[in-house]
């Protein structure tokens, strides 16, 4: 057996790896070595050749295991640190984040859900309706899951008559400059929200 | 194989089959359960089929109805009550074991029902699985559209199922392995999922494929094998039509194109981009791409069509690694890429794959500082043990002794590809409940059905290199967290299932 304790390890790395927690960050040496091996052509050289005494000239301590991976690497290695200041250089890079249009338009939504969802916030049976093991129900039941049902899939006509008289007032609202198919999906979005909401509370 | 007529008149007027989807993600912690419920693609696509035909088909998605104890066998019992006379579970991998020892359950209390599987999880093992266990009557290899039709005509006609392409099955007691059936060339002309048999709203990934398969020939990977190595892609318009009805039907504003070819050429790729913008669809998508087949061009037109996040199997940041796994491209390639992307999406991950029989700890080291450095630059960073499919090359190099070694089974050592939902994670330490305990006691004792969940040399070729893993970040520490209040399973040397 190895030094390491078999019960006391084990790995989560391509999902969720530790309860609501991003990674660790990256250590603030290591953080520095790269923002100077991105800046400086020749500490690669340097470092390869001498990691020890390059590290100490340059101030900056690494933890031992960051030290014996320094060890592996070769010049080719540490020159990717560069690729991320050459791509910078680009021309024409579209801004990178969440477009403001792509904000504007989730703000709308989270608006118009609110008004959705508001006239049936006490009663969260009302949004159950039937429960299903994934079969598709066969008929219509008198709640609003299954108007829901009916406007996500079921008839054109019952979906339009439902956002005309249920939906007037978000429909008609100035502010929310929406066709069809917005509309559709902003309901979409609310029951589904909704559904969400009292999936927990049961 | 021939049913009852009493059965099948009983059960006729309602279902003729009943198709079960046994894909979950679900992750248990010890103060709550992670779940991500994804649109069953594959068997929306058999359900089309299916009805194409005059099928008339109940869908279970078990998704839906996990409750608190999803993997309790009374409960999912209860959840296949009422069901057809044909029985069909579809599940990968890592649902497996507990799919056989649900088919197990099912055909103790039915006997009298035909039960199927399918998915990507018994390919490759089917002979073995007909072999041990008569709970399994047919299995559907491949693409299952027209397998699926073919096998309700034989079975309700009470024919023999010599004649059906694509399916293994047992005669007299012996598994029989049918010829292949051909691929499907003309995707265009398979009718959309069924999507109108799913209680849309209740799900949170909308997947959808744009071409089914790889040319591509790494070896950790199963899709290519399982594909034939070869990729047929769908048109263009049929794509974007197919996300223009699912927007304007059900409002999905989100998609992931979740076929491993997406971008197969420039091309094609410009193309989508150009028509989706031109359909003027206020959504957005993910996807996988792949780092020798994109450029700036293509990754520039992505995003300015609605491309947000987008996914990279990078697997190794050393060049010997790459070459042995015939990835087919280097890893400086592979940064240069990397940060491309990083600057173009809000969102960039980068899956790298650790424990690979010939990766030397200079390789692995390699790896670890692209991870590093990715990190650096805001990518996420999904570092995955490699998982040993049995569809794969590397599994038969292992089988057949070319690195020497052995495979082991360590409970507490699941790759994430064959995480199994049974596990309870805390702190970043593994647990099996006792209640667990008898699936993995059931996969100890088949190690030739489920290699996904071995691990090559844990001791000299696992072990350390998770040291360093957790030592940068990348996995939790759990020397420096608390001790967890549940038990830890003991790892034994007694469970250990070597292969050589």
């Amino acid at each position: 057996m190895s030094d390491y304790d078999s019960s006391s390890l084990t790995i989560v790395g391509g999902r969720p790896n530790e309860e609501g927690k991003e990674p660790s960050a990256i250590s603030p040496g290591l953080q520095a070595l790269l923002q100077r091996l991105a800046e400086s052509p020749s500490l690669a050289r340097d470092l390869v050749a001498d990691p020890e005494e390059t590290l100490a000239a340059e101030g900056l301590t690494l933890t031992p295991t960051e030290l014996a991976m320094l060890h592996y690497l070769d010049v080719g290695d540490l020159e990717q640190t560069r690729d991320m200041t050459r791509g910078a250089t680009r021309s024409a890079m579209p801004t990178k984040g969440i477009p403001s249009e792509v904000e504007e338009e989730t703000r709308r939504r989270l608006a118009a859900q609110l008004e959705l969802v508001a006239p049936f916030a006490g009663d969260p049976d009302f949004y159950m309706g039937e429960r299903t093991r994934g079969i598709r129900p066969m008929s219509i039941y008198p709640t609003p899951f299954a108007v829901a049902e009916a406007l996500l899939r079921t008839s054109r006509d019952f979906r339009t008559a439902f956002l005309a008289d249920s939906q007037q007032a978000i429909l008609t609202r100035p502010d929310l400059p929406l066709n069809d198919a917005e509309r559709q999906a902003l309901l979409f979005e609310a029951v589904r929200s909704r559904l969400e909401q009292v999936a927990r509370h049961a | 194989m021939k049913l009852s007529a009493v059965v099948w008149n009983k059960w006729r007027a309602m279902h003729d089959i009943t198709l079960v989807n046994m894909n979950l993600l679900y992750i248990v912690y010890a103060d709550r359960v992670d779940r991500e419920l994804h649109v069953p693609l594959g068997l929306l696509y058999l359900v089309s089929a299916l009805e194409e035909h005059g099928y008339r088909v109940d869908l279970r998605d078990y998704q839906l109805a996990t409750g608190e104890s999803p993997f309790d066998l009374e409960h999912t019992l209860a959840f296949l009550e009422d069901s057809a006379p044909i029985v069909g579970f579809s599940c990968m991998a890592n649902l497996l074991p507990y799919t056989l020892l649900v088919a197990q359950a099912f055909k103790a209390r039915h006997p009298e029902k035909t039960v199927v599987l399918g998915g990507t999880g018994p390919t490759a093992v089917e002979g073995d699985i007909l072999q041990k266990f008569d709970a399994v009557d047919v299995i559907v290899r491949g693409e299952g559209e027209r397998t699926i039709v073919d096998l309700m005509d034989a079975l309700t006609a009470g024919r023999g199922l010599h004649s059906v392409a694509g399916i293994s099955y047992r005669s007299n007691g012996s598994p029989v392995e049918n010829p292949p059936r051909p691929r499907i060339t003309d995707l265009d002309a398979l009718p959309w999922p069924a999507y109108h048999r799913l209680e849309m709203a209740a799900y949170q990934g909308y997947g959808l494929v744009t071409s089914r398969g790889c040319p591509y020939r790494c070896t950790f990977c199963s899709v290519a094998p399982i594909w034939e190595h070869q990729a047929v892609l769908r048109s263009v318009q049929s794509v974007v039509t197919e996300m223009q009805h699912l927007f304007e039907t059900y409002g999905v504003a989100m998609f992931l194109l979740q076929d491993e070819y997406f971008v197969s050429d420039k091309a094609r790729m410009l193309d989508f981009c150009a028509t989706l913008k031109s359909a003027g669809l206020p959504v957005h998508w993910k996807c996988f791409a792949r780092i020798n087949l994109v450029n700036e061009e293509m990754l520039r037109a992505m995003a300015d069509a609605g491309c947000v996040h987008v996914r990279y199997g990078v697997e190794s940041g050393s060049d010997a690694v790459l070459r042995q796994v015939a990835k087919g491209f280097s890893a400086h390639q592979a940064s240069d890429i990397i940060a491309l992307s990083a600057q173009i999406f809000p969102e960039v991950d980068a899956f790298f794959i650790w424990g690979f029989p010939f990766e030397t700890m200079a390789d692995f080291y390699k790896s670890v500082f692209q991870m590093v450095l990715f990190r650096s630059w805001g990518v996420r960073v999904l570092p995955c043990l490699l998982s040993f499919l049995p569809q794969t090359a590397i599994y038969h190099d292992v089988w057949t002794g070319r690195y020497g070694g052995t495979l082991r089974f360590r409970p507490g050592l699941t790759p994430e590809y064959v995480a199994t939902g049974h596990e309870t994670s805390s702190a970043g330490r593994i647990a099996i409940s006792a209640e667990q305990q008898p699936l993995f006691d059931f996969i100890a004792a088949h190690p030739d059905l489920f290699p996904g969940f071995l691990q090559w040399e844990p001791e000299t070729n696992v072990w350390p290199k998770l040291g360093v893993l957790r030592d940068l970040g990348f996995y939790p520490d759990a020397r420096s967290t608390s001790e967890a209040t549940f038990p830890i399973r003991d790892d034994d040397e007694t469970k250990d299932q070597a292969r050589t």
